[in-house]
């Protein structure tokens, strides 16, 4: 368990934006603060503050647990106005919340990352597989001797309504991964709202 | 030299920094070099990794990226070599769909460059309710809604540029400063993007004296005050009275019907336009003093409903209406409303005003049902 998700004193846990790239490698240190800022931005526009507390179910293990979003440094305004575009920042809050689920939650962690599109997109490997992957330096997003290596698909909601729920939202992703997957995937989409998250795997 | 490893890591870092001039710095120019830098590595990269069988999944995702980075790079050329490239191997499903999507968003980019056409304003707009599937709305929902909100744009544009309000015959787009182009966002209710691609010709620098940005302030504003019931300040912003009849009846069409639609919103980077009022709670004309002692004078209030069909005067601001058992009425359009009662031609509309005996005088008509 990394720092950066361990748990509170009152037993919830907690996922610290303020260092991300300790927790998550592939976020590179030079813009870490970015990736957290988009994060607090999206929960700031909903009302909340650090310490707000984040439901995540993980159905793939029919398990759900409680955490805590901590940040030290609140939004400025400046900060607000400079990130107006609702979608993308949606999406960059929601993927780095992904991202730190998958560090606590699952065996695994995002190990390699790749531009698509005017997004990024990252793939994950098991935490103890990283020094074997990491050796390859040519094939390196290929899995050697059949490493359980996994895509990660993220989407946000920045207020769920009756229409844009987060089940519709999984349901759309399952169906834009209908095509027949080499590799497995984790879906999670992450609401802001009423702060909460849903992870499935395909 | 370096390895693959290496490049990559290089060109993922200048990604990340790029989006970060992007999003956040909102310097696009530094947004473009550094994806720039980036592609330089992740071709790099990519030309390192043979073509075989044995290199999928990484060849192809390599390829998929310096790709992406080329056309965050606006490299629309590089990018689309790249992608040819990519698919040229054995790429797995995944990476084929992805690399075939990308192909498509670099056509259409080349075509805009092509074209000399800049995006140069952009918002969203939204539509819920029952008639709203996932991704999906039914098509006479959808296209009023657009041609409403087109037709909007298009008036702003003459009003912001002085002229005079046009009464008859469509805008002459050769003299309009922009493009529609229409984007659908991903799902959740039916949401699309509506940009505006500016044809960079001196003409229309030096014609106008407004952005684009400025015109879907100019929109979002002025629907804005229609949605909550703010006429007076609208006619304030809009003392032409023929625009602002013109806008009202823009801003309802676009309006909820609360029945098959029953939420619209309409938004960019600095304002939300929700729909809070429906349809049928937006007047196109505003009962006035003057209008009450009117209609006492001359006539008597009416409401009828028929099939909207060609005037019997032929007048330049009359139509026709024939009712279910074959009554037919002439009916005056004020002017203003030229552009959204013609769209109701040959359907079902329910007129309401009052009568004088000749024709009807209207103060409200739009789309209705048969029973």
């Amino acid at each position: 368990m990394s720092d950066q998700t361990k748990p509170s004193t009152d037993g919830l846990i907690i996922f610290d934006l303020d260092n991300l790239p300790a927790t998550i490698p592939v976020i590179p240190p030079s813009v870490g603060v970015f990736h957290a800022l988009q994060c607090k931005v999206c929960l700031d526009s909903q009302g909340h503050a650090d310490g707000v507390k984040l439901m995540v179910d993980l159905s793939y293990r029919e398990t759900i647990l409680h955490g805590q979003v901590r940040w030290a440094v609140d939004v400025s305004e400046r900060e607000r106005r400079a990130t107006r575009d609702e979608k993308k920042t949606t999406d960059f809050g929601a993927c780095v919340l992904a991202l730190l689920f998958i560090d606590r939650f699952t065996e695994y962690t995002a190990y390699q990352q790749s531009a698509t599109g005017d997004t990024i997109d990252y793939l994950l490997a098991p935490k103890g597989m990283l020094p074997q992957l990491l050796q390859e330096d040519t094939l390196i997003f290929n899995s050697p001797g059949k490493l359980p290596v996994a895509y990660l698909e993220v989407s946000g909601i920045r207020c769920e309504n009756e229409y844009n729920t987060i089940a519709s939202r999984i349901s759309g992703k399952k169906r834009r991964l209908s095509t027949p997957e080499d590799l497995p995937t984790f879906i999670a989409i992450v609401e802001f709202g009423r702060p909460s998250a849903k992870m499935v795997k395909v | 030299m370096s390895t693959v490893r290496e490049l990559h890591n290089q060109a993922m870092e200048l990604a990340q920094r790029a989006q970060v001039a992007r999003f956040e710095a909102n310097d696009p120019a530094l947004a473009v070099r550094l994806a720039g830098e980036a592609f330089r590595y992740e071709s790099e990269a990519a030309l390192l990794v043979p073509d075989t069988h044995e290199a999928e999944p990484t060849r192809a995702i390599l390829y998929r990226s310096a790709a992406s980075l080329a056309f965050q790079a606006h490299d629309f050329l590089g990018a689309q070599r790249f992608v040819m490239r990519g698919l040229s191997g054995y790429p797995p499903p995944r990476e084929r769909a992805e690399l075939e999507r990308l192909y498509e968003r670099i056509r259409f980019s080349l075509y805009l460059e092509e074209n000399r056409l800049t995006v140069a304003a952009s918002f969203q707009l939204v539509l819920r309710g029952p008639g709203v599937d996932y991704g999906r709305v039914a098509f006479s929902e959808f296209q009023s809604r657009t041609n409403a909100t087109i037709e909007l744009l298009n008036r702003s544009v003459e009003r912001r540029s002085g002229r005079l309000y046009r009464k008859h015959g469509p805008m002459n787009l050769q003299m309009r400063p922009f493009i529609p182009l229409i984007t659908p966002q991903p799902p959740g209710s039916f949401v699309m993007s509506i940009e505006l691609a500016q044809p960079e010709y001196e003409q229309f620098q030096q014609t106008f004296l407004f952005t684009l940005d400025e015109i879907v302030d100019d929109v979002l504003t002025n629907v804005d005050l229609v949605f909550r019931g703010e006429r007076e300040t609208l006619r304030e912003r809009i003392p032409d009275e023929g625009y602002f009849r013109n806008f009202i009846a823009g801003a309802k069409q676009i309006a909820p019907d609360g029945k098959v639609i029953s939420y619209v919103g309409l938004s960019d980077m600095k304002m939300d336009v929700p729909g809070t009022l429906v349809q049928s709670q937006i007047p196109l004309v505003a009962p006035t003093e003057q209008l009450s002692r009117e209609i006492e004078a001359k006539g008597s209030s009416i409401s009828v409903k028929g099939i909207l069909d060609m005037a019997n005067g032929r007048g330049t601001s009359l139509i026709g209406l024939m009712t279910a058992t074959g009554e037919t009425y002439d009916v005056e359009v004020l002017e203003g409303l030229e552009d959204f009662v013609k769209t109701y031609f040959k359907q079902i509309v329910a007129v309401s005003g009052f009568y004088d005996g000749t024709k009807i005088r209207a103060s409200d008509i739009g789309p209705s049902s048969a029973d």
